[in-house]
């Protein structure tokens, strides 16, 4: 009952708000505008996903959620705020592409390390326990073992249960499957899904496959590169939880074909 | 059972590995077979060729050496120890903490790398003398020497272990809200300990060939004294007994770093 209210509570305000944001990055060659008067806005508890070309600004676009980057024009709104205050606050998990672990932690003690980093005040801030995260990510038994006695699926659960550690309001997620094989990928899908559920996160998936961008999302944000701009915004009307056979649908199908001819003309 | 050995979860076939204790015996067995191919083609040569003892020594000469001036060897042995274990902690520990100043400061990188790059070039045995005179005949000069010698590879390799974090840790730690202070503790030191003991286990030999270096300028004991009075008085056997006595010390030098490394840096780098 709890976390329906949660839910409720959350749907009604933006988590995310990104207005006419431009980002220019000076290189050797000149300026390279990577997103030009991009607004995207996501509601709490939402689950979006992003999808485009290589050099859309996917990537850069989580960067300036996640205030590693800050936008040249327009700008930046996480619960109302600058995002900074959400990442100083804990409420930003960031999951990366290649896990990101430091291998010479433990799977355990790689999802402690956002506990012990940051100021100092993060302990007496509520926070999940990691060895609990652990399991829910599906890595009973595993908790000692390194990054490099992990497999690439379990490395990135280990990074998913560290980026949830501290309770976070909003999940950054830069293709995070991106380097597994389908088999793994699609077990994780369903696994973040349920992970999403059970945690009432708002979640910003990008991601380079069509099929993973419409079993996941609520709504599928199409960008288009060069610069890098949101292209289509396609809505995915389909209730969870979404069991995998769900891509044999005709309307996922027909959804996912809306994704696949909104990519080519980008 | 044998074949689930075989294929691991990535389904990469492998060779069935051999039982641990096995693959030490093999090791050692060529290991040992090499000295004795050596030591044998040593002796052969001596033989056909006829080389007079006073140039190259007999195998078993040297051995000979070994026994009779043992305790000349290892009494000797001792000041070369302390010079050169002295001498690769001081320039050790100083090139450990000159890399952290660097790393913290571009500026003072970029004002006093360039004195540093320039002192490495002076060969050490050009600096021997000069330290010999400024400092005398005792273990001092000796362990600035050998404190030198392991001073610039470990300054080296710290600065680029310390830099060598890549972007997503970065920028994880900056998710994180951590400090500088935590991305140096939490991610820089750990980052740089494989490349720390890369270069220390190459300035633990270096420095005894300081040490040895320094006492062939001016010194009545120690491994280098034994050389050169070894060599001047014709010796030859107890020459070669001093030098296998040098390796061996700069052998254990380098067999207690190894082991520290394996101690400390337990996770494979990647």
């Amino acid at each position: 009952m709890e976390s329906e209210e949660l839910t409720d509570d959350r749907e009604a305000q933006t988590a995310i708000d990104v207005t006419n944001a431009t980002v220019r990055f000076a290189t050797d060659q000149g300026e390279i505008i990577a997103l030009q008067d991009l607004s995207v806005r996501i509601g709490g508890g939402q689950l979006v996903t992003v999808i485009g070309p290589s050099g859309c600004g996917k990537s850069t676009l989580l960067r300036l959620i996640a205030d590693l980057l800050a936008p040249s024009a327009g700008s930046v709104a996480v619960f109302g705020a600058p995002p900074d205050h959400a990442r100083r606050d804990r409420r930003l998990g960031f999951v990366f592409q290649d896990a990101a672990l430091l291998p010479w932690r433990t799977a355990i003690r790689n999802v402690e390390l956002p506990l012990e980093v940051g100021s100092g005040v993060t302990r007496d801030r509520p926070h999940r326990n990691p060895g609990e995260l652990l399991d829910l990510v599906g890595l009973n038994g595993r908790h000692n073992a390194y990054p490099q006695q992990l497999s690439g699926g379990m490395r990135q659960r280990v990074s998913i249960a560290r980026a949830l550690v501290t309770q976070p309001q909003i999940l950054l997620m830069d293709e995070p499957f991106g380097a597994l094989d389908a088999i793994t990928r699609g077990r994780l899908n369903v696994e973040l899904l349920s992970i999403w559920a059970k945690t009432a996160t708002t979640i910003v998936f990008v991601t380079h496959s069509i099929d993973e961008a419409v079993f996941l999302g609520q709504r599928v944000v199409v960008m288009s590169a060069n610069p890098g701009r949101v292209h289509a915004e396609i809505e995915v009307p389909i209730g969870y939880p979404r069991p995998p056979e769900l891509r044999e649908d005709p309307e996922y199908v027909a959804i996912a074909a809306q994704v696949r001819r909104a990519l080519e003309t980008a | 059972m044998r074949r689930e050995a075989i294929a691991d979860g990535d389904g990469v076939p492998r060779r069935p590995p051999r039982p641990p204790w096995q693959t030490h015996v093999r090791t050692v067995f060529w290991v040992v077979l090499g000295f004795v191919v050596t030591i044998a083609v040593w002796q052969s040569i001596i033989t056909v060729r006829d080389v007079p003892n006073y140039v190259v020594p007999p195998p078993g000469d040297v051995w000979e050496s070994l026994r009779t001036d043992f305790d000349t060897l290892w009494s000797n042995t001792k000041p070369t120890a302390i010079e050169s274990i002295g001498g690769f902690l001081i320039g050790s520990l100083g090139a450990i903490f000159l890399a952290i100043v660097f790393v913290h400061s571009r500026i003072l990188e970029r004002m006093f790398l360039p004195i540093v790059i320039v002192i490495r070039t002076i060969p050490v045995v050009a600096i021997a003398p000069v330290l010999v005179l400024m400092l005398g005949n005792g273990l001092a000069p000796k362990i600035v020497i050998a404190a030198l010698i392991s001073f610039f590879p470990t300054l080296v390799n710290m600065v680029e272990g310390l830099q060598s974090v890549d972007s997503q840790s970065v920028e994880l730690f900056r998710v994180l809200s951590a400090s500088k202070w935590e991305v140096f503790w939490k991610l820089r030191i750990y980052k740089s300990l494989p490349f720390l003991f890369a270069s220390l286990k190459i300035a633990s030999t270096a420095s005894v060939i300081g040490a040895v270096v320094a006492e062939w300028i001016g010194s009545d004991e120690g491994l280098g004294a034994l050389i050169i009075l070894a060599t001047f008085n014709f010796r030859t056997s107890l020459l070669y007994a001093t030098m296998i006595f040098a390796s061996i010390l700069a052998l254990v030098l380098f067999a207690a770093i190894a082991l520290l490394e394996r101690i400390v840096v337990r996770w494979q780098p990647e």
